[in-house]
């Protein structure tokens, strides 16, 4: 006959870790900090309000009566802002990147030669990101005047802040291993660094710059409304003028680009990562 | 006792030590290929030395294993010889050339001549192969061999010569990552050949491999080291391969040098103590 199976585990001589832990005071005072935030907001009017939302569903409804069919008869003109805009984007996303490589270089921790060069482009990296783009299209309108020139350039900015920061954090993840290896070999630092680093990173910064070109392609609409150059202008000019037929047809073209932009980011992303 | 920081500065300007002037007082040091004295190592925040007082000579064109248990000190000692750990005191020289107190220029130029296999290979995952290979020869040529690419002719045409010779030609275009083990850790034997090293130094280079696969990569290993008479120190957790492949047998423990026989005198019962649970 067999032993019968034992049905309780033995109870432990050691004290069992508890169900749920006692959040911390950091914890505590950011629920108090947001919760204090969003009733201030609730009662001081920022929330959506029924009766607005109601008002604002009618006129949304006379805005869209307005503007359709699209009015197609500046068809010209709206593709050839909105080629500006795209090139904008484009540009904007590749000098951006390209700045960023050798600032994340410096701003990683691993690769950086020496600590005020990753204090510097830390610093360059913090400021470019936390400046919105809207801002820096302001600010290079003033240093460039009105026009693309302006839009690429706070683009390129915008840009460096976003993959500067991802780039950096992709050098620091990578296995000291591979650079080890390589160091190993009596390769020198830009050997290791082209050879190792950047190849092994190259997955996570094509992800980011295909991130950083869908988010330049929304930027580059928006830069043209502060005089940045692009489409915005054209989609300004015509909401002002109260023209929403003609202000469909440019948002439609806009989503259009938008679109494609993120189709064909996606398309590389997945061609780069093998999935 | 000389400091390190007394030591020559720079291998270019540093005197060769020519044998009777070896770095170990009663060594003879005609044929060392490895000198070490008083070597003593601790890692940052850590309240005992990982290496302490280790005193070493191997001569050329010997395969020394190292055993001992995790934590005895094996890829320690063996990543100080070329400086990817610093040490704490004590002198290293490498075919004569001091490597303590040598500068990044002249470290390099060492390292140039020591080819380094590790546990887990340190190859570049997402490269092929012969891209793997080919850069190997970055401590001869710089930067340009860090792409197959721009690498010159004689290179390439090396690398897949070194590509035959551990058996995996036919793997040149293939992503290095998508090899097995034993594969991976042949293709990083045929880098370390690309650099015509002088001296290797092994760290478990079998210890994630399964039997077949280790055998073979001793087995190649070894072979190399007889055509090319070169020096090889290797770090084994496995008594028997460490007395098959091995021409001596160092044992550490607790950093330190517990044990240094000819291979041929030893058996595994007179090393097991080193296996024995650390302090």
């Amino acid at each position: 006959m067999t032993e019968p199976a034992i049905r309780t585990a033995p109870r432990p001589t050691t004290a069992l870790p508890p169900r749920v832990r006692r959040p911390s005071l950091l914890t505590l005072v950011i629920v108090l900090v947001v919760g204090g935030l969003l009733v201030h907001g609730w009662t001081q009017g920022v929330a959506v309000r029924p009766d607005s939302l109601l008002t604002g569903v009618f006129r949304l409804g006379e805005f869209v009566d307005d503007a359709v069919p699209p009015d197609v008869s500046r068809v010209g003109p709206i593709l050839a802002a909105l080629l500006v805009t795209v090139e904008m984007a484009l540009l904007g996303t590749l000098l951006g990147v390209v700045l960023s490589l050798p600032l994340a270089v410096l701003a990683a921790r691993n690769t950086t030669p020496h600590w005020s060069l990753y204090a510097v482009s830390r610093a360059v990296i913090t400021v470019s990101r936390t400046i919105p783009d809207l801002i820096w299209g302001l600010i290079f309108v003033i240093a460039v005047g009105l026009g693309p020139e302006a839009g690429v350039l706070a683009i390129t900015v915008d840009v460096m802040g976003f993959c500067g920061r991802f780039f950096a954090e992709s050098i620091e993840d990578i296995d000291p291993g591979r650079v080890e290896g390589l160091r190993a070999i009596g390769a020198p630092r830009f050997g290791v660094l082209a050879g190792g680093v950047i190849p092994a990173c190259l997955p996570s910064f094509v992800t980011t710059s295909m991130f950083a070109l869908e988010s330049s392609a929304r930027s580059s609409v928006v830069l043209g409304l502060v005089g940045a150059g692009g489409i915005g202008i054209e989609l300004a000019t015509s909401m002002t003028l109260l023209r929403y037929d003609e202000a469909l047809t440019i948002i439609l073209a806009i989503l259009g680009v938008v679109v494609v932009f993120e189709r064909v980011s996606a398309a590389i992303r997945r061609r780069v990562l093998g999935v | 006792m000389t400091s390190p920081s007394s030591l020559a500065t720079d291998v270019d300007v540093a005197a060769r030590l020519s044998g009777s002037d070896g770095l170990l007082a009663g060594t003879t040091g005609a044929a060392a290929a490895i000198e070490v004295r008083s070597l003593r190592v601790r890692y940052r925040r850590a309240k005992a030395d990982a290496l302490s007082d280790i005193d070493l000579q191997v001569n050329e064109g010997e395969t020394v294993a190292l055993i001992g248990t995790n934590g005895a000190g094996k890829s320690t000692l063996l990543r100080c010889l070329v400086r990817l750990i610093e040490p704490a005191g004590g002198r290293i020289a490498i075919s004569g050339t001091e490597v303590t107190g040598a500068s990044r220029t002249a470290l390099r130029a060492i390292r140039c001549d020591v080819g380094f296999v590790f546990q887990r290979y340190h190859l570049i995952p997402r490269l092929t192969t012969f891209h793997n290979v080919v850069q190997g020869a970055m401590g001869r040529h710089g930067s340009r061999c860090c792409w197959p690419s721009t690498s010159p002719g004689d290179v390439r045409h090396e690398a897949m010569q070194c590509l035959e010779r551990v058996g995996l030609a036919a793997f040149a275009d293939r992503r290095v990552d998508t090899l097995s083990g034993g594969q991976q850790q042949r293709v990083a034997i045929a880098r370390m050949l690309m650099q015509r090293p002088r001296v290797i130094l092994a760290d478990e280079p079998v210890a994630s491999l399964d039997p077949a696969s280790a055998n073979g990569v001793l087995e190649l290993m070894s072979s190399i080291a007889a055509e090319r008479g070169v020096t090889v120190i290797m770090a084994l957790h496995q008594i028997e391969l460490a007395l098959h492949y091995a021409d001596r047998v160092i044992g550490l423990r607790n950093g330190t040098l517990e044990f240094d026989q000819p291979a041929a005198d030893c058996d595994a019962a007179q090393l097991n103590p080193i296996f024995a649970e650390s302090t």
